[in-house]
């Protein structure tokens, strides 16, 4: 039996057991037609160097890897179509890698005890063959030059390459045609029984569900993980960028850019950092910031300006984008501004009534959050992965103060640290 | 009132409302896009965009947008609030009145100067409007289904939603004043969904947007919807600097929501291209891994349908014929039971997870009753549960090719030939 954790304020619960060593986690959700379940491995495109026996020896693989498994996992002995077994079932089922997680989720109207039976069975089974690996090749190829043509994409894995100079985040998630090409059956099977241990697997159920009866098909079908020694490698990275600028030619009729920044990564309150990195930025350079206000006014930026900061424990960065026909200018007037902010000493005291608002504003998307179950599912699953505390979430923004702001500040924007993009 | 729904549900945390405005593919559909943008720059209690952002943040985050969208030969402009409910905001605070007047406020008192709208903004966001069609071009997929649609079709469908270049020149303050007037003069729909008690109370709110008020009957559905095809352009190259290959190709269903067997329209292209379980995609990508991507779609209210893939340039003779044999098959009755059982599950199962978004509900049933479809959600269900293989098969026979675009590698200069 698990226990129930209740988030008062917007009226939610959830509710937390293991089960043969698997971490299982349910939000229920009662009236909503759908239902979700999301299994995920802390594997990701960044862990491409790991140890198995406490950090004695290391191994490296090839980039993609964690991508190319994730594909592969639907595979099936027999050549059983599991996509088609998951839509007779009356689900969608799906999956994705990012640099810190592979998940595979469905979700669905009907029969979830089906559908959670199969998702478990196709994580818990694996199938490689030399022929299967092959032929995978060349689907994943085409993967890759897809986001080749993708000005957006590419620009965004240029400014992680220029910003790093060995972290494997700087790789592109699904790795290069060549990378891919290097991979073994056996390469998959290391990394497959390494990071597919129940141990290293979290479940997220959401929907209007029976507890007994999941808990049943659980027992069943996932077996108890053994003892794991899995250490990830880490990396030193300088504090600076490898590369300040960068053009990428793809004959764009509108050229974007993008201006990126490292932002050192946080072992401990990554939840609190990461809220008034937002708070933060939301201030700077959000829609309702005078920088936006007068920009937009005068025909500098439009609405595709964005900036985004994400902070994880090892790495992070901030990212600033959008379109324009003369993105040198641009950049070079985000720069006039960041100085001007620096030299503003009362920058954050001064904005303090727009500081309120903005955080209540974020209290609202949160609690949005909770009106999808697949929302609910891939947020909670972020939460629990980054072992942040969902509980708190309303309580650490209401909490955010000025002086967190200044200090957060003081520790950003960089240009020693930077990297500018443009993509034309 | 007719034009007034009201979905009442209390598993949401927000409330919303959605009103559309529908006017033709063959209006001033590019002066429309940028009137949208123009209508976000400020009101008369909201000086500038940041003001309206500053106000929805006070409403703990509230999403407001107008959303544009080409549904049939008509295009939907969808103003859009979503407002948490009043259990869930710190003060119990309600947010109705307060959706209801920034709807009001962008639509009856956008900043107005002598008959016409200020110029600095209209050129802004003719200019941002002008980056936006550019950028599509930059989207090769979306750029080469966007031309298998000029290709293809002579009537005003073949109209992208965001209008063309050539229109945009023309536009001013004085001319999107003009389409402004008429805007409000046009028939609206609106639905209210979320935490609604008093029914009553919540339509006589929506009462107080006085668009919805307008005469009703100027939407006419059937006459007007009737397709031209272009039969001349069976297959067109373009060459670009890209590193894949884009399909596209368009085809007459000869059937839609009005007319001929609709719901077996919907079980054939899930079984042909409509997702992962269907013919197209196993063939192409699963079985022979010639793409990444590879799907079919279709518009119910315009009866067209198109594929689009990703390709590899040398492959693309091999998808063709592939796109044929598969088309072929399920005209030959080649559909299993798996195939048939797969395609209703999945349709019914996407109509039925559209009950929990508020958006989707509103702007499936707004589009229905637009074109004088008087289905509910399960009558549609039921529709599709019924179809049987034969119908399917005989739907399959009337689909017609019309027109294919295809995007290939642009020689680098100093290769050999």
């Amino acid at each position: 039996m698990g226990t129930y954790k209740e988030m008062k304020f917007i009226d939610e619960m959830i509710y937390e057991t293991e089960i043969n060593t698997l971490k299982v986690y349910y939000i229920p959700k009662k009236g909503f037609t759908k239902s979700y379940a999301i299994l995920t491995s802390d594997f990701g495109s960044k862990d491409v160097e790991f140890s198995i026996d406490g950090g004695d020896t290391y191994k490296r693989y090839p980039e993609g890897i964690a991508h190319f498994l994730e594909h592969k996992v639907f595979e099936m002995p027999g050549g059983e179509n599991i996509f088609n077994k998951f839509t007779e079932l009356g689900a969608s089922v799906n999956a994705f890698t990012n640099n810190s997680q592979t998940s595979y989720y469905f979700s669905t109207t009907d029969n979830f005890s089906g559908n959670l039976e199969l998702l478990l069975k196709m994580v818990t089974t694996p199938y490689l063959t030399e022929e299967n690996v092959e032929k995978e090749k060349g689907i994943i190829a085409e993967e890759i030059k897809m986001y080749e043509d993708h000005p957006g994409f590419r620009g965004y894995i240029e400014a992680l390459k220029s910003l790093y100079y060995a972290h494997p985040v700087r790789e592109d998630i699904a790795g290069t045609v060549e990378s891919i090409y290097k991979l073994t059956p056996r390469d998959l099977l290391d990394c497959y029984e390494a990071f597919y241990n129940p141990r290293n697997l979290i479940l997220v159920l959401v929907g209007d569900l029976e507890i007994d009866s999941f808990e049943k098909i659980i027992r069943e079908n996932v077996k108890p993980g053994e003892a794991l020694d899995l250490v990830k490698r880490k990396y030193d990275e300088p504090k600076t960028s490898l590369k300040k600028t960068s053009e990428i030619d793809m004959n764009l009729q509108v050229p974007n850019y993008i201006y990126a920044f490292k932002v050192p990564g946080e072992d401990t309150n990554l939840l609190r950092e990461s809220l008034t990195g937002s708070v933060m930025m939301k201030l700077i350079f959000g829609s309702t910031s005078s920088f936006y206000e007068t920009n937009l006014n005068n025909g500098n930026i439009n609405d595709s300006f964005s900036t985004e900061i994400s902070i994880e424990t090892d790495h992070g960065e901030i990212f600033i984008g959008g379109e324009s026909k003369e993105p040198m200018k641009t950049m070079a007037m985000i720069d006039d501004y960041i100085e001007v902010v620096k030299e503003d000493k009362d920058f954050f005291v001064d904005r303090k009534i727009d500081m309120e608002r903005i955080k209540k504003s974020m209290i609202g998307s949160f609690t949005n959050i909770f009106n999808s179950v697949d929302n609910v599912g891939t947020f909670t699953t972020g939460m629990l992965l980054h072992k942040e505390d969902i509980f708190n979430y309303v309580d650490i923004v209401k909490n955010i103060s000025v002086k967190d702001l200044e200090d957060r500040f003081e520790k950003l924007f960089d240009k020693d640290s930077s990297t500018k993009v443009v993509i034309k | 009132m007719e034009n007034i729904g009201i979905i009442k549900t209390s598993k949401f945390k927000n409330n919303a409302i959605s009103l559309v405005i529908p006017v033709e593919m063959s209006d001033n559909v590019t002066g429309y896009n940028v009137l949208s943008e123009v209508l976000k720059r400020g009101t008369s209690a909201f000086k500038t965009s940041s003001d309206i952002a500053r106000y929805l943040q006070e409403m703990y985050g509230a999403l407001f947008d107008i959303h544009l969208s080409k549904i049939g030969n008509k295009l939907f402009i969808v103003f859009y609030v979503g407002f948490l409910d009043n259990r869930f905001t710190l003060y119990k605070e309600d947010l109705w009145d307060k959706a209801i007047y920034l709807i009001n406020e962008v639509l009856y008192h956008p900043l107005i100067e002598e008959c016409a709208f200020n110029e600095t903004i209209v050129e802004q966001e003719k200019t941002n409007h002008r980056l936006y069609i550019e950028s599509v071009y930059d989207d090769k997929g979306h750029y080469s289904m966007n031309r298998v649609m000029e290709l293809g079709l002579l009537d005003s469908y073949r109209i992208p939603e965001y209008g063309t270049l050539e229109e945009l020149e023309k536009l001013d303050g004085k001319v999107l004043y003009e389409l402004w007037k008429g805007l409000l003069r046009k028939e609206a729909f609106a639905y209210a969904s979320g935490n609604i008690t008093d029914q009553e109370e919540i339509e006589g709110k929506l009462k107080g947007i006085a668009i919805l008020g307008n005469g009703k009957g100027t939407v006419k559905s059937k006459k007007e919807n009737v397709r031209v095809f272009n039969r001349e352009n069976k297959e067109i190259f373009e060459k670009m600097k890209i590193n894949q290959g884009k399909m596209s190709l368009l085809f007459n269903t000869n059937t839609n929501i009005f007319e001929g067997d609709y719901f077996a329209l919907v079980i054939f292209n899930s079984i042909y291209g409509g997702g992962a379980h269907s013919k197209l995609f196993n063939e192409v990508r699963e079985n022979h891994s010639l793409a990444y991507s590879i799907y079919s779609t279709f518009d119910k209210f315009a009866g067209v349908m198109s594929i689009g893939s990703g390709v590899d340039f040398k492959n693309f003779k091999k998808v063709r014929k592939l796109i044929d044999i598969e088309l072929d098959k399920i005209r030959n009755g080649e559909i299993s039971d798996e195939e048939m059982n797969m395609a209703k599950t999945k349709s019914i199962s996407t109509l039925k997870s559209m009950e929990d978004s508020m958006y989707n509900t509103s702007n499936y049933l707004i589009a229905l009753r637009v074109f004088g479809i008087n289905y509910e959600v399960e009558d549609v269900i039921n529709g599709l549960r019924e179809v049987t293989k034969e119908r399917v098969m005989e739907l399959a026979k009337k689909i017609e090719f019309i027109a294919s675009h295809y995007l290939d590698k642009e020689e680098e200069e100093n290769g050999n030939i």
